[in-house]
């Protein structure tokens, strides 16, 4: 079925195909028969803040799923932010019902045909960046990242964003500087790393990404790691949730806030602003990490940390999640916008947030409403801003 | 030897129980952990969907408890142990003290000097009360408290303040006893009704409560929309005080969320509509209920909903996600989806009513372990419902009522109540009935009257629309009256003492209290003049409420002269009424139950168990009804033929009767005394057999709709939800099922069927996993009861599709099928759905069932064509006339486990009658004046009960004397009425009582009235009807009650003629319905002749009219006085005949 003739469904006749809801119920682990069509998913959206006469309907989609039909436009504007998950009475998981539905275009061959070039940059670089395998790592200083052994306190997965997104690495170099002060020995992948596959999972290629997932954990299991940190939420997610590894999953907060603890990095540099923390979908309402990065932010000196409105588990997207960092977005349908709005209602000078998405949307949204004063941060650059 | 019973939890549930055990003889402990009684109903303001005032209904049965020599309360107690076995249970109660006295005479001088202040929790912490209060005006006991957590004092050491001690004269307070009570009793069995607790709107953050002041939860709305509550009942916004143009409101908060409660709380969706309802009739332009699904599933609920939406409540599907308040601009903003037009909206309004949901009684997890019953993982307790429905515990001997076993309304926990009081006593070993202690009656045979008149306000039911101060002065302008008094509640169990001191110190000989109607409250008002020394029937009562400030509320000037005409006409009623006697007449102790379901099974064995002799009839071959064609019992899950096979066990091996294939021919007689002839089904004449019981139980159930659309009969595809249950068990041919829900119910006058989407969704579960398709097309999902929520979830997890169709219209006109497709437009997807079907199962609603019987027995029916209970909350096992009582569906559909409370209830219910030989009878039997008769014989001819014979001429006689045998007679009147010698009295109901009250009401502009005259059973009733559902109509007439229209003599009509009356109405039940068999036949008949003479007399054919009107059709009686006063209108207009009076003189009495 294609776009157009769901579009206009109204003085259509449906027919129900049983083959495909009993496949549908398979496919989603239940998920698109759990709902009982409440509509407060609908309306927690944050579309609901860009399309005013509700032509994205969340319920709706599911609705249709219920009646056998797909919208093909809509599943690919979900960022998966899991907002509507918080809010459903029955616990319904949205974003898995989304994930099937996009995994159902794709056998299909429905899919948006922008993907098609990231899943082969994916397959023949490891990331999607469309970048040779060769420039991971190419950030850093020779010798800056050697590879892990046994003596070694953990390994970093630094994930696509962190080896070859210009801002992110920024990031990446300040997380750097702050291990070498703390002396902490850490080992990398180099030019060997390869996406864990968030990226396809996100997008909705099911298929892809298991291949991807028996690929790395065979990698990862040959290795022996005992623990391994991750620095964006995306690949925390995959690696925690959908991995199975035989080594501890940390993110690099929980690192950091045990360097901080223990007193191996002392924080005496004042940092004077006022800042909001922004929770990550896929840190927060994902795996529940809410208090972590705001323990690191009380613990640097001068900082004045307030809330955003919607915060924590309501926490506004940032609009990169479910694939869309690879799909244009008009400028003016941008979640991120909404949010800078918020801290400018707020009055904050920064925003602090823990994801590569998060960052590099925020600081676009800030051009175009050109608010050139607010400073988009990584809690790592805050916390080796401050440290010794 | 045992009679106790305890009953744990004060609430409507523990009540009822009390009350019915102490009327069957048992003794009920009755232990409450708060300071008084009454519950969450007495926090209520009006209850749906009768709109009754709650506090009204249940401040009767507060002050039954409180003055019942069966029934020992013990409040502010808690059980701390039991031990034992059943029959013999040992329980440890500690009650805390309450540092008042039972001397206290709540004058409330102690509360002023207090300077604690602190939130009242019976006001949801809206208004504010003292350390040392009472709860609520009726509170009972009445007795003020002191809560101590709160006091300045802490007894012994450390006392500081004795303000409230110095206030008090009678010294009633005293700090001594500081020390919790032990208190050991000795139980053969226990009820357990604690109640609910309500979700903390506070776990909601993202409905803002605590966030604005508007937003509040329907308990507080309850309490603002309560004339007795914090804004006197007027509907303000506690911000600033002002009225919201705007209400929204929220259903499920806190419930049918798995993050929450997952179960539905099953009454807040009638709540919410009664309080929307309540709130349109303040005149609030906008109101909206948010909602999933309307469950509006009880009698005549479906009815209110719709009643409220022609009021112009709007109703929006879909849960708002989210609730906004904008600090700076005070605005209140709704996030929510309409989820049939599928537009987001985003709207302001002034209030929000969150519905939030229902918790088990906080008490109940430590008297689970107390008592050592298990609780389910919902927290409340586990049923073993193949026992006695959800009675049952799992500790033998102990029972459950109300809140308990989850979320109910008020009926249906009055029900259960009822239902575990019938079971607790078969535990029990012994009955008594001690006498009540009153004074001795003062004679007032030679005295001159004195009237005190007592008015009641009933909160602002009636002082918010009558004068009521005015009407007190009024009052005080008519002769003989000594007293005239306002009371805020006079039914309250101070106000009803208060009224038998005022009568004893001012040595009242007639008392008149204006309040609401004498069917429901006389025995209250009775019982201040037993008190107060004075013979009962010197009562009469002005039925100011019901059929005056309820019915014309815009008109208030008008209303209150009308209220005055009734005083007046109470009042020179009293002056002639004379003391009468109860007289005691056998009860024949013995039992018929009708029908042989599960409901007469049930009744029976109960029944049977506390060894009373039982008959159970049943038409068929077979007991069982229409279990026998079901498999399993949703949502509970009971198998059913295992269930029915050890019921039916059970039943034979009790003592009771048991004749199947055998109908009930003819049956009569009046409680205490029915006759019954029945005859099995061969015909052959020795199988006729005639019984004689004190009571009946109505088991007669229901049946299922026979559809007649979708094909049914003339497809194969095509069957009922019992067709499909029949064979659910075996494999079943075709893959794809389709469910249609509400077939032959939620139409027209038929209600919800109630037990049809639980029973819908169990076999639909049960097709899902025979890997069939299954799709279910329905109204609104009513997965009310326990567990059934839990399990509409897993049927959707399941893979059960579910479509919904208009809600407005009968299926077959939305749904089209024929050969195997169905094609309708779904709601929630705004479209076209077609499918392919192999099987269509119709989920047929139920039908009341039909046969002369319930004509035979004088039992009324609803509007749906079910038998009309005595009250929709608290009767719903009886019906009007006493000793003929409702079980199962008979009464209204119903699932099983609710059938058996109820079956239960009734058995209570008849229990309590036929355990005691005698039953005490209203001494209204006709009396013969022999000085005046003189033996026409007339009267002989027109008794409907064969009561009155002709004596043989004694010497010097033409003919004999007539002569009323009282045992037989039920006081209709017929035959006085027909006396042109004036021989034959009526108590309270005399020609002089009836002239008097003509002459009153028509004192002032005659010309302007209409006389009504109302029989006791149905149209008086349909006059009460109209008040309750608040239907108004032109303030004109002036209602005189008799027991039955038969009693109306020609006199009557002329009288008020004479007098000027505008127009005369006369009323009664409907012809076959009349009460006393044929007695109306008599008042058509006589009717005719009254009105051809005074047509002849120049009177217009319209000024005297008849009406017949049901005590069910309210309607129907304000249509007819809107009639009259046009009539009424006319006549005023142009008055002919000599200014409207008969120039004849009646004659003399």
């Amino acid at each position: 079925m294609t776009a157009e003739t769901i579009k206009d469904t109204k003085n259509q006749v449906i027919e129900l195909n049983d083959e495909l809801w009993n496949e549908l119920i398979e496919a989603s682990d239940g998920a698109v028969a759990m709902c009982y069509q409440c509509g407060t998913c609908s309306a927690i959206c944050p579309w609901e803040f860009i399309k005013l006469d509700s032509s994205y309907n969340i319920r709706k989609i599911i609705r249709n799923a219920q009646c056998d039909i797909y919208d093909n436009q809509e599943v690919w504007q979900c960022t998966t932010c899991g907002q509507c998950e918080v809010s459903c009475p029955h616990g319904v998981p949205i974003v898995k019902i989304i994930q099937t539905l996009k995994n159902y275009a794709f056998k299909n061959r429905e899919a948006p045909e922008e993907f098609n070039s990231v899943f082969w940059a994916l397959f023949w670089d490891g990331n999607p960046y469309k970048l040779p395998p060769s420039n991971r790592g190419a950030w850093t200083k020779n010798g800056a990242l050697s590879e892990y052994d046994d003596k070694k306190e953990f390994l970093v997965y630094f994930g696509n964003e962190y080896s070859f997104e210009q801002r992110s690495i920024k990031t990446a170099r300040a997380l750097l500087s702050l291990f070498k002060k703390a002396e902490v020995s850490f080992g990398a992948f180099g030019e060997k790393e390869t996406c864990l596959g968030s990226v396809a999972k996100e997008i909705g290629h099911a298929a892809y990404f298991n291949e991807i997932k028996t690929d790395r954990t065979k990698t990862l299991d040959e290795l022996s790691v005992e623990t391994i940190v991750t620095i964006s939420p995306h690949d925390y997610d995959v690696l925690k949730n959908d991995y199975q590894i035989n080594g501890e999953v940390k993110h690099v907060l929980e690192v950091i806030k045990d360097l901080i603890d223990s007193g191996r990095l002392k924080l005496s540099r004042e940092v004077n602003r006022t800042v909001a923390y922004h929770d990550p979908c896929y840190l927060g309402r994902r795996n529940d990490i809410y208090d972590l990065p705001r323990d690191i932010l009380k613990a640097v000196p001068g900082i004045n940390l307030v809330e955003f409105p919607n915060t924590r588990d309501n926490a506004l997207c940032c609009g990169g999640g479910g694939g869309r960092m690879w799909l244009e977005t008009p400028p003016e349908e941008r979640f991120s916008n909404q949010r800078l709005k918020e801290a400018a209602d707020i009055e904050v000078n920064s925003i602090i947030t823990s994801c590569p998405y998060c960052v590099i949307n925020f600081e676009d949204s800030a051009k175009y409403l050109k608010m050139k004063d607010c400073q988009v941060l990584e809690v790592i650059e805050l916390v080796n801003m401050a440290a010794e | 030897m045992a009679r106790e019973v305890l009953i744990i939890g004060g609430g409507i549930a523990g009540v009822q129980a009390a009350l019915d055990l102490a009327e069957a003889g048992a003794k009920a402990i009755m232990v409450e952990n708060t300071p008084a009684i009454g519950g969450i109903m007495a926090a209520l303001d009006k209850n749906f969907p009768t709109l009754d005032c709650s506090i009204c209904i249940e401040g009767p049965k507060l002050s039954e408890v409180d003055s019942h020599p069966n029934i020992e309360l013990l409040s502010n107690a808690e059980v701390i142990n039991v031990e034992g076995e059943p029959g013999n249970f040992n329980v440890t109660i500690r009650q805390k003290p309450r540092f008042v006295d039972s001397e206290c005479t709540r004058c409330s001088d102690c509360v002023d000097p207090c300077p604690v202040i602190i939130p009242n929790k019976f006001d949801s912490d809206m208004a504010a009360r003292k350390a040392i209060y009472t709860p609520f005006s009726q509170a009972v006991p009445g007795e003020f408290v002191i809560d101590i957590e709160n006091c300045l004092n802490e007894p012994p050491i450390y006392l500081p303040c004795s303000r409230c001690m110095d206030a008090c004269k009678p010294e009633v307070i005293s700090f001594d006893d500081y020390l919790p009570k032990d208190i050991t009793k000795n139980v053969a069995s226990i009820i357990l009704s604690t109640g609910f607790d309500l979700v903390d709107p506070h776990c909601l953050p993202e409905y803002s409560y605590g966030k604005h002041p508007d937003i509040l939860t329907a308990m507080e709305f309850e309490r603002i929309l309560t004339s007795a509550g914090p804004s006197g009942g007027e509907i303000v916004k506690p911000s600033d005080g002002t009225h919201p143009e705007s209400i929204t409101f929220v259903l499920c908060a806190g419930s049918r969320d798995v993050r929450h409660q997952p179960y539905c709380s099953g009454f807040c969706c009638m709540y919410t509509i009664k309080e929307a309802y309540q709130a349109l009739d303040h005149g609030i332009p906008e109101i909206k209920v948010l909602y999933m699904d309307i469950r509006a599933y009880g009698k005549g609920f479906d009815g209110f909903r719709q009643r409220a939406m022609d009021e112009g409540l709007q109703f929006i599907r879909g849960k708002p996600a989210k609730i906004t308040t904008n600090d700076d601009t005070g605005e209140i903003t709704i996030h929510c989806e309409n989820t049939k037009t599928g537009i987001i909206e985003h709207f302001n309004t002034d209030m929000v009513i969150l519905a939030t949901g229902v918790l088990p009684s906080g008490s109940l997890k430590d008297l689970s372990s107390i008592l050592d019953i298990e609780l389910d993982t919902d927290g409340f307790v586990k049923s073993l419902e193949e026992k006695n429905g959800m009675l049952s515990t799992t500790r033998e001997g102990i029972f459950s009522a109300g809140g308990p076993s989850g979320p109910k309304d008020i009926p249906d926990s009055v029900a259960q109540a009822t239902g575990a009081a019938a079971i607790t006593l078969q535990y029990l070993t012994e009955r008594d009935w001690p006498e009540e202690d009153n004074p001795p009656e003062m004679d007032v045979a030679n005295q001159t009257p004195k009237i005190g008149v007592f008015l009641c306000d009933c909160g602002s039911n009636i002082a918010g629309v009558i004068d009521v101060p005015k009407t007190v002065e009024y009052a005080k302008t008519r002769p003989y009256v000594e007293h005239s008094e306002e009371l805020m509640f006079a039914c309250a169990a101070n106000s009803v003492d208060h009224i038998a001191s005022v009568v004893a110190e001012k040595k009242l000989n007639r008392v008149v209290v204006s309040a609401c109607s004498p069917k429901t409250h006389e025995g209250i008002f009775k019982k201040s003049l037993k008190k107060g020394g004075l013979n009962p029937f010197l009562l009469e009562m002005a039925n100011v409420r019901n059929m005056d400030s309820w019915v014309h509320k815009k008109n208030p000037g008008e209303a209150t002269v009308k209220a005055e005409d009734m005083v007046n006409m109470a009042i020179s009623k009293a002056i002639t009424l004379t003391p009468l006697y109860m007289s005691k007449e056998p009860v024949i102790q013995k039992v018929l139950v009708v029908g042989g379901g599960i409901s007469g099974i049930v009744a029976a064995t109960a029944l049977a168990k506390q060894n009373i002799e039982t008959y159970l009839v049943e038409e068929k071959p077979v007991l069982g009804g229409l279990l026998n064609d079901l498999h399993e019992l949703g949502p509970g899950g009971v198998e059913v033929k295992t269930y029915l096979k050890n019921k039916i066990k059970e039943l034979k091996s009790s003592k009771a009767k048991i004749f199947t294939d055998t109908k009930i021919e003819m049956v009569g007689g009046a409680v205490g005394n029915f006759f019954v002839r029945m005859q099995s089904s061969n015909g052959s004449p020795d199988k006729l057999k005639e019984l004689q019981v004190g009571a009946i139980i109505l088991a007669t159930g229901a049946t299922p709709y026979q559809p007649e659309e979708f094909q049914y009969g003339s497809d194969e595809r095509v069957m009922t939800n019992y067709d499909l249950e029949k064979h659910i068990d075996n494999s079943l041919p075709g893959d794809n099922y389709t469910f249609i829900g509400c077939v032959g119910s939620r139409n027209g006058k038929m209600g919800c069927s109630r037990y049809c989407c639980e029973s819908m969704i169990q076999q639909a579960i049960s097709l899902r996993k025979k890997k069939k398709n299954v799709r279910i097309v329905a109204k609104d999902i009513r997965t009310f009861s326990r567990h059934a929520e839990e399990q509409y979830f897993e049927a959707l997890k399941s893979g059960v599709r579910f479509f919904r169709y208009d809600t407005e219209k009968p299926p077959q006109d939305v749904i089209k099928y024929s050969n195997g497709v169905v094609e309708f437009h779904d709601e929630m997807l705004n479209t076209q759905i077609k499918m392919q079907t192999d099987k269509l199962v119709l989920v047929a609603g139920l039908v009341p069932p039909v046969g002369d019987i319930y004509q035979q027995l004088r039992v009324s029916k609803s509007e749906d064509s079910f038998l009309l209970e005595k009250h929709p909350k608290l009767g719903p096992c009886e019906v009007a006339s006493p000793g003929i009582y409702l079980a199962g569906t008979a009464q209204s559909p119903k699932n099983v486990r609710d059938s058996v409370a109820q079956s239960l209830g009734a058995v209570a219910k008849a229990s309590a009658l036929v355990a005691k030989p005698f039953i005490e009878k209203e001494p209204l039997t006709a009396k013969i004046d022999p000085e005046k008769c003189n033996g026409c014989g007339l009267c002989e001819k027109v008794c409907p009960y064969n009561a009155i014979t002709m004596l043989e001429p004694e010497e010097g006689e033409k003919r004999g004397k007539a002569l009323v045998n009282t045992s037989s007679c039920t006081g209709c009147g017929t035959c006085s009425a027909e006396c042109n010698k004036y021989a034959i009295s009526t108590p309270f109901f005399e020609d002089e009582q009836i002239y008097a009250q003509i002459d009153a009401a028509l004192q002032n502009k005659p010309e302007e009235k209409c006389i009504v005259f109302a029989c006791n059973w149905c149209s008086y009733a349909g006059a009460d009807q109209a008040g309750i559902e608040k239907l108004q109509y032109p303030p004109v007439a002036r209602i005189i009650r008799t027991m039955c229209s038969g009693r109306i003599r020609r006199e009557f009509i002329e009288r008020s003629f004479e007098k000027g009356a505008g127009s005369v109405l006369v009323t009664g039940c409907h012809l076959h319905d009349c009460h006393y068999l044929t007695a109306n036949h008599h008042t058509l008949k006589r009717f005719e002749r009254w009105k051809k003479k005074a047509i002849r007399q120049g009177i217009d054919a319209d000024r005297i009219q008849l009406q017949w009107i049901s005590a069910a059709e309210g309607k129907e009686f304000a249509a007819k006085i809107s009639e009259m006063e046009t009539v009424t209108q006319d006549f005023c207009k142009n008055p002919q005949n000599g200014n409207g009076k008969i120039e004849k003189k009646v004659k003399a009495v």
